[in-house]
């Protein structure tokens, strides 16, 4: 079994109990591997912290650098796959309305950007030039309603899932910032330049992002109209640079001196921002992104 | 004093990595210390250029204000700016110049935000500028490690 304690400070604001209810419903759906949810305890009493615990998949590894090179496709496939499945589901059949509110769809997209844009404002140490015009640039192109609203992982990227030695993908982790949204959120995120840094040819690490998308397509039944997507990119980018800020006044004014906390406000608020440039500025060599370029 | 510190730091980062790093008996303990020895490499890349990125933002950003006052503006971002202007530029301490670079960088934000609203002949030419500086103040600040 796996035990999992609230922290006193993490990367980005955890709440147990939200991960818990997100692997149950992932669990019930049949179609999405996830360790098997047994325990949650919401008071500190016990541990001093509200914990779960999951059954174990052993066996198993989380960095794909690990990955052979001939298996990428293969892990590839199923990682969008099953992303794809994720949107496919249905909330209401998923059972998840008592766990998560479940916003209008119109207000999907404007819901997240407030949130963020507020972590931002509350936890910036200095201004932040290139995330505020990000924000603003999100608030002025919002998107449409989507076609359908789905579970959203929240942090669905290379590294939060299991793999095999056969590279099969058994288990999709870290389901904290889980909540009900448009499912191209997922998508966006899974395939921000910083997930896949150095080679950012490769979304993940793992397969260029046109593969990525076209199986997600296939397995969701869902088009990317590719315009939309640019907003949820950008967003994307922009929600990754508000962990960052946090981090770095967690790190400054938190409990504990995590170096990770250090690193994520200091090296990737670095990345962040020249991939959130290069996404806006009108004279930018789309160094770091290529969705829209798909053929 | 070590004359070139930047790169001393970047040989104890190095140590650190090398020689301290596989001692470590514990997973966690391996990767805090990995963590540490690339925040030290990252540190001695500051050294060198903290200063100069700083003062070269502040100048850049002085030029925008400077091309700025032939919009209307209102007199609430006007005085920001000219407050910012007015700044004293010769502390060269890291931290007094970070304290005036986020002045500068607060009045950047308002006068950004403005800029796009406006239907002013001048506007587009200065939201231009004002995405140059930050695409040159985001490759000032890069970080350049294995990581």
């Amino acid at each position: 079994m796996i035990l999992r304690r609230d922290p006193e400070s993490s990367l980005i604001d955890t709440d147990r109990a939200t991960e818990f209810a997100a692997y149950a419903a992932a669990f019930r759906s049949g179609v999405i591997p996830v360790p098997e949810p047994l325990v949650l305890e919401r008071s500190s009493d016990a541990l001093g912290r509200p914990f779960s615990l999951t059954a174990e998949i052993p066996g198993c590894e989380t960095n794909v650098q690990l990955i052979p090179r001939e298996q990428l496709r293969k892990v590839a496939e199923q990682k969008w796959s099953i992303l794809g499945r994720l949107a496919a589901l249905d909330v209401d059949a998923l059972g998840v309305r008592a766990d998560f509110p479940v916003p209008r769809p119109e207000r999907a997209a404007l819901r997240e950007l407030d949130y963020w844009a507020l972590v931002i404002a509350k936890d910036a140490l200095r201004p932040q030039p290139i995330a505020e015009a990000a924000v603003r640039w999100l608030r002025r192109n919002l998107p449409p309603a989507p076609p359908k609203l789905a579970l959203v992982h929240g942090d669905y990227r290379s590294g939060n899932f299991l793999f095999d030695g056969d590279g099969e993908i058994r288990g999709i982790l870290d389901w904290e910032m889980a909540h009900v949204g448009d499912p191209l959120e997922d998508l966006a995120w899974s395939l921000d330049p910083l997930w896949a840094w150095p080679d950012r040819h490769l979304a993940g690490r793992l397969a260029p992002r046109a593969d990525a998308i076209r199986v997600f397509e296939t397995a969701s039944g869902l088009k990317v109209d590719l315009d939309v997507f640019r907003w949820w990119e950008v967003f994307a980018s922009l929600k990754a640079a508000a962990i960052w800020v946090s981090s770095a006044e967690d790190f400054e004014h938190g409990a504990t001196k995590e170096p990770i906390l250090a690193l994520a406000g200091w090296l990737t608020m670095d990345r962040q921002n020249r991939i959130l440039v290069d996404r806006l500025s009108p004279h930018s060599r789309r160094q770091y992104t290529e969705a829209w370029n798909r053929t | 004093m070590i004359p070139h510190a930047s790169h001393a730091v970047a040989l104890l980062a190095q140590r650190m990595l090398t020689a301290l790093l596989p001692e470590q008996a514990t997973t966690f303990a391996a990767a805090d210390v990995s963590l540490l020895g690339l925040l030290l490499q990252l540190v001695g890349q500051d050294f060198e250029r903290a200063a100069q990125a700083r003062v070269a933002d502040i100048r850049e950003m002085r030029e925008i204000f400077a091309e700025a006052r032939r919009l209307s503006l209102g007199e609430t971002l006007r005085a920001q700016m000219e407050k910012a202007i007015a700044g004293d530029l010769s502390d060269l301490r890291i931290t007094a110049l970070d304290e005036l670079h986020a002045q500068h960088s607060a009045a950047l934000i308002a006068l950004h935000a403005r800029v796009e609203e406006s239907e002013e002949a001048d506007a587009a030419r200065l939201d231009r500028l004002v995405w140059h500086y930050l695409e040159r103040h985001a490759e000032r600040h890069r970080y350049d490690v294995d990581f």
